[in-house]
């Protein structure tokens, strides 16, 4: 079996790669190709989905993640109109006899002198884009947004888009369509990044000031991602000023962050280095609390990339982020959580219709605890690394067609937990056993244009899962109260033990009415063999990861979602109207008081089963104009069934809220004064609440309800920010604002979380606590700058 | 070694509820439903020559608004399979059962708990409910040690460290009382201290830390000449597992870090129509004289 599984995998690889070669010799008689990179005039970042439309013809393209555009028509002259929002078009008329390469930069709007009125062209890539159930937003957007002590957050943000739900307030956490918190791939240039929080999820590891491209693909993601259920969140960052020498700041009230980028020697090269670290623990000596006097809490992220043009047709790029919260008290603990992601690229244009990029990836995530107690150091270590080869080709035959084809292998490798007490490591101490898995995927996907309205994307993955040796695997006894182990399996280092294999396929049909409207539906098969031990509904950095075995299956989902995107006003107001049917099955969910941390036999403590997702989503966005923002609904509901919770009926999920409204509006009063405001609302949280109950040994006990059968009350909250910019003059360099932001405007105590607790001093009385989060009439201020 | 679980989540929480302190409100006027009644049980038989107890009483509303009402009148025996003991109700402790003075459990027996003439649902029809728990070996505890020292930030104390061989032979459950002059320290469910043999089965606690005295607290705070005693008690997983998440269920949930709210597991059958627990266990005492 394992021999014909690697045979096959081999043959595969083959395939693959010999793809290109027919790729290049395959160019179909009398087309011609023009070819290049749109970037931005005035940073040289590359323009990640402007478009490339010929006019007359009604056909065009548009760049991909490196700004990479290929067309190839019959000889003739063209007008070709080159487009990106928030950008100037450019125009461009070529006599195409010969295959061309053709770089475009465009200028970006606001960069225009104030006289200019702006004539409003705006791409209409909402309705004529064949890709549907996906949010893409600009950091423009994301910085208007007022957030929690002014520290504008991307995760943040994510959460106020249709189909989207924050699991907690104040968490980093999301769940998409139904979807859990583990069900969201976060890439950050395309390294997985398996914590996205800082402070518990008050904040997010992404700097905004270093990142470029923010999309989120909630269903119809296409082929070329794979391992996640339910999303795909792609954070790219900047590429660096490579014309030249910029600086962007911040100083706020817990934290400031400098980015410097520029070019190194000429337009070749670039860099950008981007830092950031809150000093909220700077005011703990301050406080008369003596515990808070001696408390550490802070997190720092530092963003790096360098990139250079070795030619016109080879490019290297090099990013690494590093991050790491640090908390605890003198003398008590010391505790520190934080990813490491690396990613070397290589873009190599073998023709001037097919692009490939080689990329070496790495991804780590690690914690450690260190707390004296009883005069001892105990020490509790968790840390996980995948490391990635991946390999990606675009191939633009014509313009009806875009193929995209690739392969991946990533190495799993996880130590769960290794605790100890300092210094008498020999004599006790848990250990879960460090386990590793390969995962391979392989996809091929088309663009096809069919006539001038219809467009079909296809694709498939396929998935290959292999747990590796040394491993020690349990045997548990289903049925059982608690699982027993009844045999215990060690399997040698590199020995292939355990193999899963699965196909993705993807469809989308866009149908275009006009310039103006179309209809799409997309239908899609998800597999997920990474998975994440936790229960708790935001998810804390103790959290840890772990692959699909002979004990867990993987993941799987089938989901189906059909929308009509309608723009209006000369595109400046785009609406859609989108419908989900999501269907889970082998879904992860934990038994009741199950132990997720430091236990060997946690495996044994996980139960599986289905769910069902479905949901309706109302979006409307006005992209300019004094007054902009959008408006979103989401009418939606999300159970699971698993046979040994809840006595195996269905039960909503924690993040099952059927109403969620979210209004984001900014009115620009002038060039230099700009109200913003988000207001926030969605059904109260589902949360089991106790029915009955009783006492042993002194200690008030609960007898709970169905999981989840109560509901907390709704949550609503406004926050409120106000930008000033300074005077902007041509001969003035430093370019100032102000932010000033109020959290939580008009004070709501929204539940956080309910608690029934025994009255300590009085066991006979038992009190209801509503918990909730201090960021009541929170005020944040912020100073940006950038020169 | 769930001992650093156990400590160290609640510190964590600790650290980070400096971002998110003291926002809480009463509620008052929650509305909740009711469930029908069920028996609760609370039985032990140890290796301890003694009065063998079982309480029996019954589940109220979950805001305890009413007091809790015991069941008298119960036919209460504790079986090991050849000989079984008849418990009788106390008088002056209604809905308390106690065997007769010199009443043991042997280590390797499984006893079997059987409750008769109880009608908890009140539909005249008199129920029967069972449980049973096997008495766990445990090894004598060779000595206990206070250590003085700083416990943790500007807590000094001592930490009372134990010696004994772990019996081996798979997974083994332990519950660690404290007494100071004969006075139980640990008087309450959640102050119970637990462990399991996890990473040291079958090896020698080499002085284990089991409890910290605070030197702050009155109760705990040593003089000399006052004697501390440790209680090792060998525990079935059954009753490990209703301690543990009877401690995780008293705490109050924090988002970020709990898992849903859920029932403390019982052994007492028929499960849908009881809570509580019946168990056996293995009692192990050192003493030492603080000096």
């Amino acid at each position: 079996m394992i021999l014909k599984t690697k045979l096959f995998i081999t043959s595969l690889c083959f395939l693959f790669l010999s793809l290109p070669a027919f790729a290049v010799g395959d160019s179909p008689a009398g087309l011609i190709t023009v070819s290049g990179y749109i970037k931005d005039a005035a940073s040289g970042e590359s323009l990640i989905g402007a478009t490339v439309s010929v006019k007359d013809l009604n056909s065009g393209t548009s760049a991909n993640q490196y700004g990479f555009y290929s067309l190839s028509l019959k000889q003739a002259n063209y007008q070709l109109e080159f487009r990106y929002l928030g950008y100037q078009t450019v125009r461009k008329t070529i006599e195409l006899n010969k295959n061309i390469t053709l770089n475009i930069e465009l200028t970006p709007e606001e960069s225009q002198i104030e006289e200019v009125v702006i004539t409003g062209e705006h791409p209409e890539a909402n309705v004529k884009e064949p890709e549907m159930s996906i949010s893409k937003l600009e950091m423009k957007t994301i910085k208007q947004v007022p957030a929690l002590m002014g520290e504008v957050d991307v995760l943040k943000v994510i959460q106020m888009l249709p189909g989207v739900q924050a699991t907690a307030e104040g968490t980093s956490g999301f769940s998409v369509r139904g979807g859990g918190i583990d069900q969201n791939l976060i890439l950050l240039d395309e390294a997985t990044v398996y914590n996205a929080s800082h402070m518990m999820g008050f904040f997010s590891v992404f700097n905004n000031d270093a990142v470029r491209d923010v999309k989120l693909y909630k269903g119809d993601i296409p082929a070329n991602y794979g391992g996640r259920l339910s999303s795909v969140l792609d954070v790219r960052m900047k590429e660096g000023n490579n014309k030249k020498f910029a600086a962007t700041g911040g100083i706020g009230l817990i934290s400031s962050r400098l980015t410097l980028e520029g070019p190194i020697g000429n337009e070749k090269t670039s860099f950008l280095i981007a830092g950031r670290r809150t000093y909220a623990d700077l005011f703990f000596p301050l406080m008369t609390d003596s515990s808070a006097k001696k408390s550490k809490l802070f997190f720092y992220d530092l963003n790096l990339k360098v990139n250079h043009q070795i030619n016109e047709r080879n490019r290297l790029f090099l990013s690494v982020y590093t991050g790491r919260d640090l908390f605890g008290q003198k003398g008590s603990s010391d505790a520190g959580f934080g990813n490491l992601t690396g990613t070397l690229r290589w873009n190599h244009q073998i023709s001037n219709k097919v692009f490939s990029n080689l990329s070496a990836i790495i991804a780590k995530y690690d914690y450690s605890l260190k707390m004296k107690q009883g005069g001892s150091n105990y020490v509790w270590n968790s840390n996980m690394s995948d490391y990635t080869l991946k390999l990606d080709f675009n191939y633009f035959p014509n313009p009806q067609n875009e193929i995209k084809y690739g392969i991946a292998t990533t190495f799993h490798d996880f130590d769960p937990c290794d605790a100890y007490i300092e210094g008498e490591k020999s004599k006790l101490g848990t250990q879960v056993a460090k386990n590793y898995a390969l995962e391979h995927g392989l996809y091929i996907s088309n663009e096809q244009k069919i006539g001038e309205k219809l467009t079909i994307k296809y694709g498939l993955r396929y998935t290959i899962f292999q747990n590796i040796g040394s491993a020690t695997i349990y045997t548990y006894a289903p049925g059982t109260p608690n699982y027993r182990v009844i045999d215990t399996t060690y399997y040698a280092s590199g020995k292939i033990f355990h193999t899963y294999h699965g196909l993705e396929p993807r469809l989308g049909v866009t149908y275009t009415f006009n310039e103006q409207s179309s209809l799409k539906a997309s239908i899609s098969r998800t597999i997920q063999n990474m998975q994440l031990a936790s229960n708790s509904s935001g998810g804390m950095p103790l959290d840890v990861w772990f692959p699909s075995g002979p004990n867990i299956k993987p993941q799987k989902a089938n989901q189906f979602a059909a929308g009509y995107f309608r723009d209006f006003a000369n595109n400046t107001i785009e609406t859609s109207i989108e419908t989900y049917y999501k269907q889970m099955y082998d879904v992860i969910d934990f038994k009741d008081n199950a132990q997720l941390l430091m236990n060997p036999r946690m495996e044994g403590d996980i139960r599986t089963g289905t769910a069902k997702a479905y949901g309706l989503e109302l979006f409307v966005k006005k992209n300019d104009g004094k007054l902009n923002g959008w408006i979103s609904y989401t009418l939606s509901k999300v159970t699971r069934t698993i046979a040994e919770i809840n006595n195996g009926n269905p039960y909503p999920t924690t993040y099952d809220k059927p109403h969620n409204i979210n209004v984001v509006l900014n009115y620009e009063f002038s060039k230099r004064v700009i109200l913003s405001s988000n207001w926030v609302y969605a059904t109260g949280a589902p949360i089991t609440f106790p029915v009955g109950s009783f006492v042993i040994n002194n200690t008030y006990g609960k007898y709970y309800s169905a999981r989840n059968g109560y509901r907390m009350r709704d949550y609503h909250r406004l926050d409120l920010s106000l930008t000033l910019k300074g005077k902007e003059r041509p001969d003035k360099k430093w370019q100032g604002e102000w932010v000033f932001s109020m959290y939580n405007a008009y004070g709501r105590h929204n539940d956080w979380m309910i608690n029934f607790v025994q009255d300590p001093k009085n066991i006979e009385k038992i009190v209801v606590e509503r918990w909730y989060l201090p960021f009541v009439f929170f005020p944040g201020i912020t100073y940006n700058f950038k020169f | 070694m769930k001992y650093i679980r156990i400590h160290i989540i609640p510190i964590l929480v600790f650290t980070i509820s400096i971002i998110a302190v003291g926002c809480t409100e009463i509620i008052d006027n929650i509305s909740l439903d009711t469930t029908r009644p069920r028996l609760v049980v609370e039985g032990y038989i140890s290796t301890d020559v003694t009065r063998q107890m079982v309480k029996l009483s019954k589940m109220g509303d979950a805001l305890k608004k009413d007091p809790i009402q015991v069941i008298s009148n119960a036919e209460v025996t504790i079986s090991d399979g050849s000989t079984t003991f008849g418990l009788t109700e106390d008088q002056l402790q209604k809905g308390t059962y106690y065997t007769a003075p010199d009443v043991f459990g042997v280590p390797g027996r499984t006893y079997t708990l059987q409750i008769k003439n109880v009608d908890i649902n009140g539909d005249n029809v008199m129920e029967e409910y069972t449980a049973q728990s096997l008495l766990k070996r445990l090894n004598p505890i060779d000595s206990v040690h206070l250590i003085y020292n700083n416990l943790y930030r500007d807590t000094n104390g001592w930490s009372v460290n134990l010696f004994s061989m772990d019996p081996g032979q798979g997974r083994n459950f332990y519950l660690i009382k404290i007494l100071r002059n004969n006075q139980l320290l640990t008087d309450s469910v959640f102050k119970y201290s637990i462990t399991d043999n996890n990473g040291f089965e079958g090896k020698y606690f080499d002085g284990y830390p089991v409890y910290s005295l605070r030197e702050d607290r009155k109760d705990e705070k040593l003089s000399p000449g006052d004697t501390v005693t440790v209680e090792m008690y060998g525990i079935t997983e059954d009753y490990y597992s209703f301690i543990s998440s009877y401690i995780s269920d008293y705490y109050p949930k924090v988002p970020i870090f709990s898992g849903p709210s859920a029932n403390i597991p019982t052994n007492i059958k028929p499960v849908d129509d009881a809570v509580g627990i019946f168990t056996a266990y293995s009692i192990e005492r050192k003493s030492v004289i603080y000096k």
